[in-house]
């Protein structure tokens, strides 16, 4: 659990929050509908489960049994409310835009989750990446989510980014579809789940390929060959 | 005892207590410092935002220097009519000769599809509307959201009008026989918005001259 691969591979992969875990769908399903919504609110996250990880790891032999949920909540709730007051200062329109979901980071079952089965037990160099990649897994998903509904609903791509980016950003914007009016649902919520329903999907089917390739790599013996083998060597 | 010993005496509810106190100031340090360094950016963020709207809602008038120094108070009877907060308050357009050319009134229709809409109203002397710009709303995106001047220049069919200009009849979405248009699949939204912008007009008309009594004793206090 400890070695640094199997933590990316945890967070990024096997244990996905968004996609096998299904923690924190209420910003997921609710804010994926542009990528600069996506990306906001997956920046947002990984602030705080970053920062709530390493000081969970950092004060764990503190906190006794009893008061360790109050002082973990209390812990996510100081950086939300930091992530919440730099984004006003540093991006303040794409603030109003995620609105409420910036405070209800805090209730976001990744980030409790996280700090009380991995940091709360792991020195804080293993709970900061394990914070940082769960934090990307969920990132990653909203990114693909908010790509994929943006294009089916208005038909573009990187709309509004300078909202994140700065003017610099301001013409990012690809129009992929040239239509008026894009999928509507695609948009709204039902098309959250729906397209969410479609990657978990996607990851099973990949999961069960995969699975299957392994199992034929470790059973080298050719269905249908009854033989057994009495001389030579058996390596 | 040493220290060490007197601590490990205390009852285990106060120690606890003790750690989550502590734990408790070192958060509230925290964000007290983060609060005290992102106040000021937050501040202009948000003067930038509002500013923003203001331009743009009387940006048809035709005097380029307008000054947007001074805010009246608006009368405690319509805080409700307008469903604003107290504290909220007139903002006094005036032109280079600080003569007050216009109003922007702000204003709230309570009854979108998703809750308030949040409006700034920009008026000029003769009751016309220079401008409005929605500020706030939690509409459907893609439906209702189109009052939003980001999504459709829908809201820009105001500018020139007046409380005359439609006849009252006319002040309503074209489903209901006015003469506003409404979205495709969301009427509710700009019904809302039209019903609202024809009571602040109302109001205005009603109290315009005690609005351009208070900007001209402003200017007067200020000269001397």
């Amino acid at each position: 659990m400890s070695d640094f691969g199997s933590i990316s591979r945890d967070g990024l992969w096997s244990k996905n929050p968004a996609l096998v875990q299904l923690l924190g769908l209420c910003p997921l399903l609710a804010m994926s509908n542009s990528v600069v919504n996506s990306l906001g609110m997956a920046l947002a996250t990984m602030l705080v489960l970053t920062g709530s990880n390493t000081v969970v790891s950092l004060v764990r032999n503190r906190v006794t049994e009893v008061i360790r949920l109050p002082a973990f909540v209390m812990i996510i709730a100081a950086f939300t409310t930091c992530t919440e007051l730099l984004m006003q200062a540093y991006t303040f329109e794409l603030y109003q835009i995620l609105g409420i979901f910036i405070p209800l980071i805090v209730t976001n079952c990744t980030i409790l989750g996280r700090a009380e089965a991995f940091a709360s037990k792991n020195p804080v160099l293993p709970a900061a990446l394990d914070g940082f990649m769960m934090a990307l897994g969920f990132g990653l998903v909203l990114f693909t989510l908010g790509a994929i509904r943006e294009i089916l609903g208005y038909g573009t791509l990187f709309a509004d980014m300078d909202l994140l980016f700065g003017p610099m950003a301001a013409n990012w914007e690809i129009d992929l579809l040239h239509i008026d009016t894009g999928l509507l649902i695609a948009v709204l919520p039902p098309g959250a789940f729906l397209v969410t329903g479609f990657l978990i999907a996607l990851k099973n089917i990949i999961d069960d390929r995969m699975e299957k390739k392994r199992l034929a790599a470790s059973n080298p013996l050719v269905v249908g060959s009854k033989r057994v083998r009495t001389t030579g060597n058996v390596s | 005892m040493k220290p060490a010993e007197r601590i490990n005496n205390l009852h285990p509810a106060l120690l606890n207590a003790i750690k989550l106190g502590i734990f408790a100031i070192v958060a509230a340090l925290i964000l007290g410092s983060t609060y005290s360094g992102t106040a000021e950016r937050i501040a202009e963020a948000q003067l930038i935002i509002e500013q923003r709207a203001l331009l743009e809602v009387v940006e048809r008038l035709t005097s380029k220097n307008i000054d947007l120094q001074d805010r009246i108070a608006i009368p405690e009877e319509a805080l409700e009519l307008l469903h604003l907060q107290p504290g909220q308050s007139i903002q006094v357009v005036r032109n280079n000769q600080s003569e007050a050319i216009a109003f922007i009134l702000p204003s709230v229709a309570p009854n979108g599809y998703s809750g308030a809409i949040r409006m700034l109203i920009g008026l000029d002397l003769d009751g016309q509307i220079t401008g409005i710009r929605v500020v706030d709303h939690r509409e459907t995106p893609g439906l209702g959201d189109k009052v939003d001047i980001k999504k459709s220049s829908w809201i820009e069919g105001f500018a020139g009008k007046s409380l005359g200009n439609p006849e009252e009849s006319g002040w309503a979405v074209k489903k209901d026989g006015g003469s506003f248009d409404a979205f495709t699949g969301a009427t509710i939204t700009p019904r809302a918005v039209v019903s609202q912008v024809r009571t602040t007009l109302a109001f205005y008309q009603q109290h315009l001259d005690e609005f351009i009594a208070q900007a001209t004793t402003l200017s007067v206090e200020e000269s001397e």
